[in-house]
C-alpha cells in the first residue's frame, strides 16, 4: 500500500551550513586576499556544490503495509516498507513510536538501509504483549540525499494491531450434562439417533428398518433393534464482567490482571468447547456497544469471540441494571460468568439466572495480590471491600452457585461433576 | 518530565551514535588544536567554548549550532594566524569537515538508530574525496603564497564571478521550485 503523502524534498540544516560556509567564506577570501579562509572554506563549499549537484528531483514513491495485522499476544508481526523511485537517494530511516504493550526490534523501533538504484528496504519487526486493539503508528520515514543534504519526510499512519487473546490452557472431564441440542460430539444420556450404543431392545412400531439387529433377531426369533443414545452438544453461555480492570498487567510475558485472567479465560473456555462441537455465546457485562455474540459453533465462532473479547475495555462508568429476566439465556445453557466479583453487579446478575433453575458458575478472575498498595489507606480499603466480597460469595454459595478460582485445567471441572449429580434430581424453578 | 525524555534518549542511544558524536567533538578540538599548533599558543578559553559548542552539536546536530561552532574556529584562526603556508591549515580544514560531515550524518538519525556499513563506508569515501581535495588545493595556496606574487584583478573578478555563480547554482537547486 502506497504511504501518503510523502514530503518534497527539503534543505537541512547541515546543507544550510556548508553553503553558508563555502560561499561566505570563499567570497570573503577573495575580497579580503585570505588565503586561510579560502583552505578553511574550500571543503564546505565542495560539499554544498556536491550535494546541490545531486539534489534527488522528484519525491521518493514510499509503499508500507503491517502484515499481518491481526495476531495472537506474544506473536510478532512487522510494519515493511518499500522506497522506489528514491534516485540520488543515499540512505533511509524509519522509526516506530513508542506505544505500550508493542515490542519493536531493535527496542528503539529505528530501522535504516542504504539506498542501492534508487531502492532500499527496511522492516521493523513488532511484538504485541496485550491483547486488544494497539496503535503502532505513525510510523516516521526520511529519506535523505548524499551529505544529509536535503531530506524527504513522511508519515505511515494509522496502522493498527488486533491482538486477539491468546486462551490459558483448559481443559474439563468429560461429562453427560443434559443439553437440548441434537448435534454434537458428547453422548446424551437420552436415546436417540446417534454412533454410541445403548442396548438392543424389541422392534417397535415407528423404529427405522435400518436399526434392526439381524442377527439378534435370528436368535431370539423376534426382530430387535440397536438403540443408540443420542449425540448432543451443549450451549454454554459466557458471561464476562468488563466493569472495570484490577490490578496491574504486565502483559503476556508479566503480571496478569483481573480483566487480562478474565479475557484469556473466556477465550480458553470458548476454544475448549467449540473445539469439542458445542455452542458458545458470549455476553460482555459493562462497555457501552460491546456487541454480544449469539450461540453457535465451529472454529470460525471462536474467531468472532477472540475478536469481541479483543474488544473488551473496562467500563465502569455504566452499570447495567440487573432485570430479572434472562437475558437470553435459554434453559438448558450451562452459564460460565468470569469476574474479579469487586463490583456486585456480577453476583446479582448469577443470582437472577440461577433463580430461574439454569446451572450457573462463577470464575473468580481477581488477581491474589490486588489489595496491597504503598498508599495505606488504599490498602486498608482494599481489605475491607474483600471481606465484604467474602460475605457475598458465601452468600451466593448458600443458594447453589458454585464459585471458584481460576486455575487453568479442571477449573471447571467441580462444578460440572455437581451440576451432572443435580441434573438427576428433581428440580424446582421459579416462573 | 524533560529530565527523564533526556534519560530516556541517554539510555536509547545506540554505541554507534556514540562513537559518531565522539568523532564530531574531537575533531572540533582538532580543529582549535591545530590552530594551537600553528601559533604556539593553547587558547583555553576557545578550548571551553568549543568543547561546549561541540558537545551541544553533537547531540542536537539537526540545529545550527555546528555553524557557530565553525565560525568561532575559523574566526579564531583568522585572528592569530597569517601563515597560509603552515601544514596545520589543512589539518584544520579536514577537521572542520569531519565534524561537518558526522553531524550532518546524525542529523536524521535518532538516538536509537544504527546506520549500516555500507553508508558508513560510503560517507567515508566522500569525506575522504573533499579532504583530498583540501589538502590539494592548500598546496596550491603555499605554493603561491611563497612566490608574493602581485594581484591580478581580473583574476580576482573572475574568482569572485565564479563564487557568485556557485552561489546562484546552489540557491536555485537547493530550494524548492514549487514554492
Amino acid at each position: 500500500m502506497t504511504v501518503g503523502p510523502v514530503r518534497p524534498w527539503r534543505p537541512s540544516p547541515s546543507h544550510f551550513r556548508a553553503a553558508v560556509i563555502g560561499v561566505v567564506g570563499l567570497a570573503a577570501a577573495l575580497l579580503f586576499r585570505l588565503p586561510s579562509l579560502l583552505v578553511l572554506a574550500a571543503p564546505f563549499a565542495i560539499v554544498a556544490g556536491w550535494s546541490a549537484a545531486t539534489r534527488p528531483i522528484g519525491p521518493p514513491v514510499v509503499s508500507g503495509r503491517l502484515a499481518p495485522s491481526t495476531v495472537r499476544e506474544g506473536e510478532g508481526t512487522a510494519w515493511t516498507a518499500t522506497w522506489s523511485d528514491a534516485d540520488r537517494a543515499d540512505h533511509v530511516i524509519a522509526s516506530s513510536p513508542d506505544r505500550l504493550w508493542i515490542e519493536t526490534r531493535p527496542t528503539s523501533g529505528v530501522e535504516t538501509a542504504a539506498v542501492v538504484d534508487g531502492e532500499a528496504s527496511v522492516s521493523v519487526p513488532m511484538r504485541s504483549t496485550r491483547w486488544g486493539h494497539h496503535d503502532v503508528g505513525p510510523i516516521a520515514f526520511v529519506t535523505i540525499s548524499s551529505w544529509g543534504a536535503f531530506r524527504s519526510k513522511g508519515l505511515d499512519g494509522g496502522l493498527r494491531i488486533s491482538t486477539l487473546p491468546l486462551p490459558d490452557r483448559f481443559d474439563a472431564t468429560p461429562t453427560r450434562l443434559r443439553a437440548d441440542g441434537l448435534v454434537g460430539l458428547h453422548r446424551s444420556t437420552n436415546p436417540g439417533d446417534g454412533s454410541e450404543f445403548a442396548s438392543l431392545r424389541p422392534f417397535r412400531a415407528g423404529d427405522r428398518l435400518r436399526r434392526i439387529n439381524w442377527r439378534r433377531s435370528l436368535r431370539a426369533d423376534a426382530l430387535h433393534v440397536t438403540t443408540t443414545y443420542a449425540d448432543q452438544d451443549i450451549h454454554v453461555a459466557l458471561i464476562v464482567d468488563a466493569l472495570d480492570d484490577f490490578g496491574v498487567s504486565g502483559g503476556i510475558d508479566g503480571a496478569a490482571s483481573s480483566l487480562d485472567t478474565t479475557v484469556r479465560a473466556a477465550g480458553a473456555i470458548a476454544e475448549h468447547f467449540l473445539l469439542g462441537g458445542d455452542r458458545v455465546s458470549l455476553r460482555i457485562l459493562g462497555p457501552r456497544r460491546s456487541p454480544n455474540v449469539p450461540p453457535a459453533t465451529g472454529s470460525g465462532h471462536l474467531r468472532r469471540i477472540l475478536d469481541v473479547l479483543t474488544s473488551v475495555e473496562p467500563d465502569p462508568s455504566r452499570l447495567p441494571p440487573i432485570r430479572n429476566r434472562l437475558d437470553a439465556v435459554p434453559h438448558g445453557a450451562l452459564v460460565v460468568m468470569l469476574s474479579p466479583l469487586v463490583s456486585p453487579t456480577a453476583l446479582e446478575r448469577a443470582s437472577s439466572i440461577a433463580s430461574h433453575g439454569i446451572g450457573v458458575a462463577v470464575i473468580d478472575t481477581l488477581p491474589d495480590d490486588v489489595h496491597l498498595d504503598d498508599d495505606p489507606v488504599t490498602s486498608l480499603a482494599w481489605r475491607i471491600r474483600l471481606l465484604e466480597r467474602r460475605r457475598e460469595v458465601r452468600t451466593i454459595q448458600e443458594i447453589g452457585v458454585p464459585v471458584t478460582r481460576w486455575q487453568c485445567p479442571g477449573s471447571l471441572d467441580p462444578f460440572l461433576r455437581d451440576l451432572v449429580r443435580r441434573a438427576a434430581l428433581p428440580r424446582m424453578a421459579r416462573r | 518530565m524533560r529530565v527523564q525524555a533526556i534519560v530516556d534518549e541517554f539510555h536509547r542511544t545506540t554505541a554507534q551514535h556514540w562513537r559518531l558524536r565522539a568523532i564530531a567533538v574531537f575533531a572540533a578540538l582538532g580543529a582549535v588544536l591545530a590552530a594551537a599548533g600553528a601559533n604556539g599558543r593553547l587558547w583555553p578559553a576557545g578550548l571551553v567554548i568549543v568543547t561546549a559548542l561541540a558537545l551541544a552539536s553533537a547531540v542536537r546536530a539537526d540545529t545550527n549550532v555546528a555553524l557557530l561552532l565553525v565560525v568561532v574556529v575559523v574566526w579564531h584562526w583568522l585572528a592569530t594566524i597569517d601563515d597560509a603556508s603552515t601544514p596545520w591549515l589543512p589539518v584544520a580544514a579536514v577537521c572542520l569537515l569531519v565534524h561537518h560531515t558526522v553531524t550532518a550524518l546524525t542529523a536524521s538519525l535518532p538516538a536509537g538508530g544504527e546506520l549500516p556499513r555500507q553508508v558508513l563506508v560510503e560517507w567515508v569515501r566522500r569525506t575522504a574525496l573533499v579532504g583530498a581535495a583540501t589538502v590539494a588545493l592548500w598546496a596550491v595556496v603555499a605554493l603561491l603564497d611563497g612566490r608574493a606574487a602581485d594581484g591580478n584583478g581580473a583574476l580576482t573578478a573572475l574568482a569572485l564571478a565564479a563564487a557568485g555563480a556557485l552561489a546562484v547554482t546552489i540557491r536555485s537547486r537547493s530550494l524548492d521550485p514549487n514554492r
